[in-house]
C-alpha cells in the first residue's frame, strides 16, 4: 500500500487489441471508487508514464499488476519479467495473457510462413525487394533495433510465475470489479486460481431450456433460426458452453450465437478443445460409424472451433509441422 | 547552436505501442521518426482456414476500441464476396451500432487522451479530484454509446450478434424508444462538451496533405459507399489497393502506404474535410462553434473534428431509431449465401480513419486475406507533420518540444493495437 493507504496498481498490455484496457474503462462511474481505493502508477494506455519509471521501482512496489495481452515478442517477455520484479501480485488478465486467445491461432502456422504472407503476398503489398522486418537496420543516423518476434504465441504463465488468472475476451466489468474488491479486501483465493469467474460452466448459467441432446446434423447459424429460449448445442449448432468457466453470464448465447469459449476451461479440465470435441462425441447420434463421420464432418473447420481461444495453453500448444493450406 | 536529442521510447496515451525519435545537431535535424515497436498480431495469415461465418469475430479482434467497425467492415467484405444483400433493417442497425461505437471510442480519445494535455496534467486520472464534473460528463456519453453497442451487439466491446446476412438478436421496440429518449437527453451534454473544446488552446500548425475517406451523396459515409481523397480522386472499394499501395520499412513491423503524394491522411478530419456537406445540420453548428470548415490542414484539430463527429452520431441515431421505430423492427433470418466460393472487400470509416477487409473463399473457408487498418494509412503522414513542425518549435525547450510532438501523434488517436502497441519520445 502506498503512503496515502491506497493500493498501488499497474496496467499493462502485451500483444494484446485494446479491449481488456477498454474493458477496465468500462467499470464506468465505478472508476471513480477505483480511483479512491486505488493509486494506478503504471498505464501506459491511458497515462504518462515511461518504462523507465517502472524500472525505477523497487521490487516489489506494486501491490498488484493486471497484464494483459499475449507473450508475441522479446519485448513482450522482457515487461512480463520486469512487471513480475515489480508487482507482489502478478494477474494474468483477460485471454490473451490467460490463454492465449484469438493472437494464438497464430500458432497453426510458423513465424517464416506468416511473414511471408503478410510482407509478401498480400495483394496489397508492393514489395517487389522482398523487404521484411529486420532484428536490426542500419540507418544513417544509427542502428534501429525491434523486438524479435517470436515462432510462438505464449500465454504470460508459460514464461512467468501467474498468481491469478482473469479470464475472458474481455472480462466482463462486474467480474473486474469483483475482482478489484477481493484485492481491496484481501480476500484473494489461494495463488494460481481463476478469478472474476465461477467454478461452474456457461451452460450452468445460460437461459436457455437443455434437453436430452441427439444430434443428426450440424447447422450453419444461416441455415437455422434458432428456437427462442431453447439450447443452441440442442438445435444442432456447436456451442462451446458446456467446455466453458461459467462467469460471463452467458452473454452470447442469450443473443443467439453459440459461446466460443472465451472463459477458457472450467474447472479440473486441462483442455477446453478436449473437452468440447468429448461433449460432441457424445451426443452424436450415429448408428453407424459411416453416419458418425458424416455428422462430424458436417463441423466447419474443427480446430478453430475447439481451440478459439485457447490453442497457446492447451496440450497441443502449437502446430508441429505446416502444410501448404 | 541547437542540439536536443529526445527518445520518447514508449509513447503513453495512446492505444497502442510506438515511439517518437528526434536528433537535432547544431540545430540540423539529423533524425525526426515515428516507429512502431507493437508486436503485430497477423491475422491475415492466421484467418485462412476459417469459416466465412467467424471471421467477423476472429477479425474484431485486431482492435478492442473499434471491434465493431472491423466486425462490420469484415462481414461487408465476406457479403461481397458470397453475394449477400442484407435487408435495410440490417443495414439500419448496424449503422446505429457503429454511431454507439464511434461515440465511444471518440469520448475516450478527446475527453481520456487528448483534454489531460490541455488542463496539464498526466492522464484522465488527476481530473476527477480537480475536473470532476468534466469526468462524469464523459462517463455518462461513454455508458450511452456502451450501452447503445450492447443493445444491438449483445455486448460492448467484440460484438456478438452480428453476423454475416443480418443479426442473430434484435432489440425490442421499447428498448429502441428508451435509447431514442437517452439520445435526445445526451444533447445537453454535447453542447457542454462543444463548449469546453471550443476554448482549447489547439497548437498553431498547417501542413496541406492528400485527405482519404469513404464518401456517399446522401449520407456522412461510414459504412460502404466510395473512396475519395481530397486531391480528386474516387475508386470503388474492390479497387482499394489503388488508394493504399502498402510498403515495407525494415525496421517496422506495421506497413505505410501512400497515394498521389508520399503520405495522406485518415481519420475524423479527413472525413470532414471530404463530407462536409453530409453533416447532420447540428453538426454544423457545432463545427461553426469549434471554427472547423473545410479545408481543415491542422492535424491537431482532427481531435476537434471527433467532437462533431459525436453530435452527428447523436443526431443521426435519434434519426435511425425514428426510422426503426416507424418501419417496426421483428427478428429476421440472416440472408443466406449466394454461393460459398469468391473474392469481396469492405470498407468502413472507423473511428481513426477508413479501414478495407479483402477476403477470398473456397467453399466457405477463407483461402487469402487482407486487412488495411486506418493507423497504418497515417504513419507516413505522422512522420511527415512531425518533420514539418520540428523546425518551427526547434528552439523551445526540450519538455515542450516533447509535448508537442506526443500531443500531434496523440492527434491522430493511433491505434497502434490495430497494427498490429506504446509511444517513446527518444532525444537521441
Amino acid at each position: 500500500m502506498s503512503h496515502n493507504g491506497k493500493l498501488k496498481l499497474g496496467l499493462y498490455w502485451a500483444a494484446s487489441c485494446g479491449g481488456c484496457d477498454i474493458a477496465i474503462v468500462e467499470l464506468r462511474e465505478k472508476i471513480l471508487d477505483l480511483d479512491a481505493a486505488a493509486e494506478i502508477l503504471f498505464w501506459p494506455c491511458a497515462m504518462d508514464f515511461k518504462i523507465k519509471d517502472v524500472e525505477a521501482m523497487p521490487d516489489g512496489h506494486l501491490d498488484v499488476c493486471l497484464f494483459n495481452g499475449a507473450i508475441r515478442s522479446t519485448e513482450n517477455e522482457h515487461m512480463a519479467h520486469l512487471l513480475r520484479q515489480k508487482a507482489q501480485v502478478l494477474v494474468a488478465f483477460g485471454s490473451c495473457a490467460h490463454e492465449g486467445c484469438i493472437p494464438g491461432l497464430a500458432n497453426l502456422f510458423d513465424r517464416q510462413s506468416i511473414f511471408e504472407r503478410v510482407y509478401l503476398e498480400t495483394p496489397s503489398t508492393d514489395n517487389p525487394a522482398g523487404v521484411l522486418p529486420q532484428l536490426s537496420t542500419l540507418m544513417p543516423e544509427g542502428e534501429i533495433v525491434i523486438p524479435q518476434l517470436y515462432n510462438t504465441v505464449k500465454t504470460l504463465a508459460q514464461v512467468e510465475d501467474v498468481d491469478y488468472f482473469v479470464p475472458g475476451c474481455p472480462p466482463q466489468a462486474p467480474q473486474i470489479w469483483a475482482v478489484v474488491e477481493a484485492i481491496l479486501g484481501g480476500a484473494l483465493p489461494p495463488k494460481g486460481s481463476v478469478v472474476g469467474a465461477n467454478e461452474k460452466t456457461v451452460c450452468d448459467e445460460c437461459p436457455h431450456r437443455r434437453e436430452e441432446k441427439r444430434i443428426r446434423r450440424f447447422y450453419r447459424p444461416h441455415e437455422i433460426i434458432p428456437e427462442p429460449g431453447r439450447c443452441l448445442f440442442d438445435q444442432g449448432i456447436i456451442c462451446a458452453g458446456p467446455a466453458t468457466r461459467g462467469g460471463c453470464g452467458a452473454l452470447c448465447p442469450s443473443v443467439g450465437m453459440p459461446c466460443r469459449g472465451c472463459y477458457g476451461p472450467p474447472p479440473n479440465v486441462i483442455d477446453q478443445g478436449a473437452a468440447l470435441l468429448s461433449a460432441v462425441a457424445s451426443v452424436v447420434d450415429a448408428d453407424t460409424e459411416e453416419e458418425a463421420a458424416r455428422i462430424v464432418g458436417e463441423i466447419v473447420d474443427p480446430i478453430g472451433t475447439f481451440y478459439r481461444f485457447s490453442l497457446p495453453s492447451s496440450l497441443l500448444h502449437r502446430v508441429k509441422r505446416i502444410e501448404n493450406l | 547552436m541547437t542540439t536536443v536529442k529526445i527518445d520518447v521510447h514508449h509513447l503513453t496515451r495512446v492505444e497502442g505501442h510506438g515511439d517518437i525519435v528526434i536528433d537535432v545537431q547544431n540545430g540540423e535535424i539529423k533524425t525526426c521518426r515515428f516507429e512502431v515497436v507493437e508486436a503485430p498480431r497477423f491475422f491475415e495469415a492466421f484467418v485462412r482456414g476459417r469459416s466465412y461465418l467467424e471471421l467477423s469475430h476472429i477479425t474484431s479482434r485486431i482492435c478492442g476500441i473499434c471491434s465493431v467497425g472491423h466486425a462490420t467492415a469484415s462481414l461487408r467484405a465476406t457479403e461481397n464476396a458470397l453475394g449477400v444483400e442484407p435487408s435495410e433493417q440490417t443495414v439500419l442497425l448496424r449503422k446505429l451500432n457503429f454511431h454507439g461505437e464511434l461515440i465511444d471510442s471518440h469520448v475516450l480519445h478527446t475527453y481520456y487522451l487528448v483534454a489531460p494535455d490541455f488542463l496539464g496534467v498526466g492522464s484522465v486520472i488527476p481530473l476527477i479530484e480537480t475536473h470532476r464534473e468534466v469526468v462524469e460528463r464523459a462517463l455518462r456519453i461513454k455508458k450511452l454509446s456502451g450501452d447503445l453497442c450492447a443493445m444491438i451487439g449483445g455486448r460492448h466491446t467484440h460484438p456478438v450478434a452480428l453476423t454475416v446476412g443480418g443479426f442473430t438478436h434484435f432489440p425490442t421496440e421499447q428498448e429502441l424508444r428508451d435509447m431514442q429518449q437517452r439520445l435526445i437527453d445526451a444533447r445537453a451534454d454535447m453542447d457542454v462538451t462543444v463548449a469546453l473544446f471550443a476554448t482549447l488552446p489547439w497548437p498553431e500548425f498547417e501542413r496541406e496533405t492528400e485527405y482519404v475517406s469513404l464518401h456517399k451523396d446522401d449520407e456522412y459515409a461510414f459504412i460502404d459507399g466510395t473512396i475519395v481523397t481530397s486531391d480528386g480522386f474516387s475508386y470503388p472499394i474492390s479497387e482499394y489497393r489503388k488508394v493504399t499501395n502498402e510498403w515495407c520499412v525494415p525496421f517496422s513491423t506495421a506497413k505505410w502506404t501512400k497515394h498521389n503524394r508520399d503520405a495522406y491522411m485518415v481519420g475524423a478530419m479527413a472525413r470532414m474535410n471530404n463530407n462536409f456537406d453530409q453533416l447532420h445540420p447540428r453538426a454544423k453548428e457545432a463545427a461553426a462553434k469549434l471554427g472547423l470548415k473545410p479545408l481543415m490542414t491542422n492535424s491537431y484539430l482532427n481531435s476537434a473534428a471527433q467532437v462533431v463527429e459525436m453530435v452527428h452520431c447523436i443526431e443521426d441515431g435519434i434519426e435511425i431509431c425514428d426510422r426503426l421505430l416507424t418501419r417496426g423492427i421483428q427478428p429476421e433470418k440472416p440472408v443466406e449465401p449466394a454461393t460459398l466460393s469468391g473474392e469481396g472487400a469492405g470498407s468502413c470509416d472507423v473511428p481513426r480513419g477508413i479501414l478495407f477487409h479483402n477476403y477470398v473463399y473456397e467453399d466457405g473457408i477463407c483461402v487469402r486475406a487482407n486487412c488495411i487498418i486506418p493507423t497504418n494509412q497515417n504513419w507516413a503522414n505522422v512522420n511527415a507533420d512531425m518533420q514539418a513542425l520540428l523546425p518551427q518549435i526547434i528552439d523551445k525547450p526540450q519538455d515542450e518540444i516533447r509535448l508537442a510532438m506526443e500531443m500531434l501523434v496523440r492527434a491522430y488517436d493511433p491505434c497502434i493495437s490495430c497494427s498490429t502497441h506504446l509511444l517513446n519520445v527518444t532525444f537521441v
